[in-house]
């Protein structure tokens, strides 16, 4: 099973090595966006400021929850690999086996959660070199937050994954849950601007990791003192499991219909 | 070694949504060591076939039996079947034929030159990229896949389309050396060019 993921992670990475140009636009385009953030910023301080919990600048509050929301962008890099794999027809020949499913789907998650720590790593050393945040951090914390938070979103985007195995039409639901994360989550404001529509927030992991990654970066908390890390790791006893069985169903269903290698 | 009883498959466009009916209680057996030609007029359903005996669709009716064994479609016996289909659709562009061997799990030099030499190729051909070569290499390189998977049972859709002449007479020196203990399914339009090699021939357009 080891050898096997180690091949599908050897495959990602080769092949993402022909866009090389893809993933530096995808930086810059990203760190154009967090600038635009710092304008806002600037622009609304203390409107923007009484929303925040913590002693933090808007911009502050933004970075981190771009890092974490840049967690859940890899989640959806899945649905993108999936469909690249079913559009190359190889698709067919990784997943008809048993036994490679499993190593296929954690390759998965461990290449979009390194690929992701290095766009988050590069938005870190620009912000920090610049003195645009000042973070308390607990690195230890913040890893083991990452992690659970990146399983917790890889297992989502590989349900949407398997919508699309099905209805063929993948880019509608993974679009569908990505707007709806980015409106109650939290991610370009606090979830106290949405006043009753709140209670939505809490029904989403990303809302519990934002929350929990703003108090590790900027308050130095454990992960275990916090609940909303007990949160997330319970989304990851539901959803981890879950997301293969229904990977697993979207498949044999496919092969049924005969639909499998079609997009 | 393979029996179908009763096979009836549709593909579906969508979900619920029909689009052809290939086969209704189709019926068929192939034996070990033995080379078949599958014939059929085009969209007759060979490929279908191929597909459903390797697995790759899974029938909505009937019974598949290996080696005298019932198949579960969910647990699959993968480890006895081994499948050429459409060069085009089995490796990455973007990787070399060596990487592309590697994602399936062959490392092994000397098994890798042991297939370059039944397909008629030289090494430096490992290292090009798989969406460089002409149709007829891309069909070499998945066959060294296939030659190199070494598994009991060999289906073969229409792996002579593309080769050059040399290379057809060598695929077919390697089938007919392995046919032992084994079988071989071939379909092909072309029921002349396998006929020296093949011991059996099934058209469906008599079976179906």
């Amino acid at each position: 099973m080891l050898n096997k993921t180690k091949i599908f992670l050897a495959k990602n990475f080769l092949i993402d090595k022909h866009y090389k140009f893809s993933f530096m636009a995808q930086l810059f385009s990203l760190l154009l966006t967090l600038l635009i953030f710092f304008f806002i910023d600037s622009f609304f301080k203390s409107e923007v400021q009484k929303h925040i919990d913590l002693n933090i600048n808007y911009f502050s509050y933004i970075f981190v929850s771009f890092v974490i929301f840049n967690y859940s962008g890899g989640g959806n890099l899945i649905y993108q690999k999936i469909n690249f794999d079913i559009t190359s027809g190889v698709f067919e020949f990784i997943v008809n086996d048993k036994n490679t499913v499993i190593p296929y789907l954690i390759s998965l998650w461990i290449y979009s959660f390194l690929l992701s720590t290095l766009e988050s790593s590069v938005y870190f050393i620009i912000a920090y070199s610049l003195g645009l945040i000042k973070p308390n951090l607990n690195l230890i914390s913040f890893f083991a937050l990452i992690l659970i938070s990146s399983a917790v979103f890889s297992s989502v985007y590989i349900i949407t994954s398997s919508f699309a195995i099905l209805f063929k039409k993948g880019d509608i639901f993974s679009f569908i849950f990505s707007v709806f994360e980015s409106l109650f989550a939290g991610v370009y404001f606090p979830i106290s601007v949405l006043g009753d529509f709140s209670g939505l927030s809490e029904m989403i992991p990303l809302t519990h990791s934002i929350k929990a990654a703003q108090k590790i970066f900027y308050e130095n908390a454990y992960f275990w003192e916090l609940k909303e890390f007990y949160i997330i790791l319970f989304f990851s006893l539901i959803l981890c499991p879950l997301s293969i069985y229904i990977f697993k169903k979207s498949v044999y269903t496919a092969r049924k219909l005969g639909n499998l290698n079609k997009y | 070694m393979i029996l179908l009883k009763n096979i009836c498959f549709s593909y579906y466009s969508e979900l619920f949504k029909l689009k052809t009916k290939v086969f209704e209680n189709f019926n068929a057996q192939f034996d070990k060591d033995k080379i078949y030609t599958l014939t059929a007029p085009n969209g007759y359903g060979k490929t279908t076939l191929l597909k459903i005996i390797a697995g790759f669709l899974v029938p909505q009716k009937g019974e598949l039996r290996i080696e005298n064994s019932v198949v579960d479609f969910k647990n699959f016996p993968y480890d006895k079947i081994s499948i050429f289909y459409n060069q085009e659709r089995v490796f990455y562009n973007q990787l070399t034929v060596k990487e592309n061997l590697y994602f399936y799990g062959f490392s092994n030099m000397e098994g890798i030159i042991n297939g370059l030499t039944y397909v008629n190729l030289k090494t430096e051909f490992l290292y090009e990229k798989f969406e460089n070569l002409s149709s007829g290499n891309k069909a070499k390189a998945v066959l060294i896949k296939n030659i190199m998977e070494n598994k009991p049972i060999m289906l073969l859709d229409e792996p002579f389309s593309y080769l050059d002449p040399e290379s057809k007479e060598s695929i077919k020196r390697y089938l007919t050396e392995i046919k032992k203990e084994r079988c071989v399914i071939i379909a092909t339009n072309n029921e002349k060019e396998i006929k020296e090699i093949s011991d059996e021939t099934i058209r469906m357009i008599d079976v179906k």
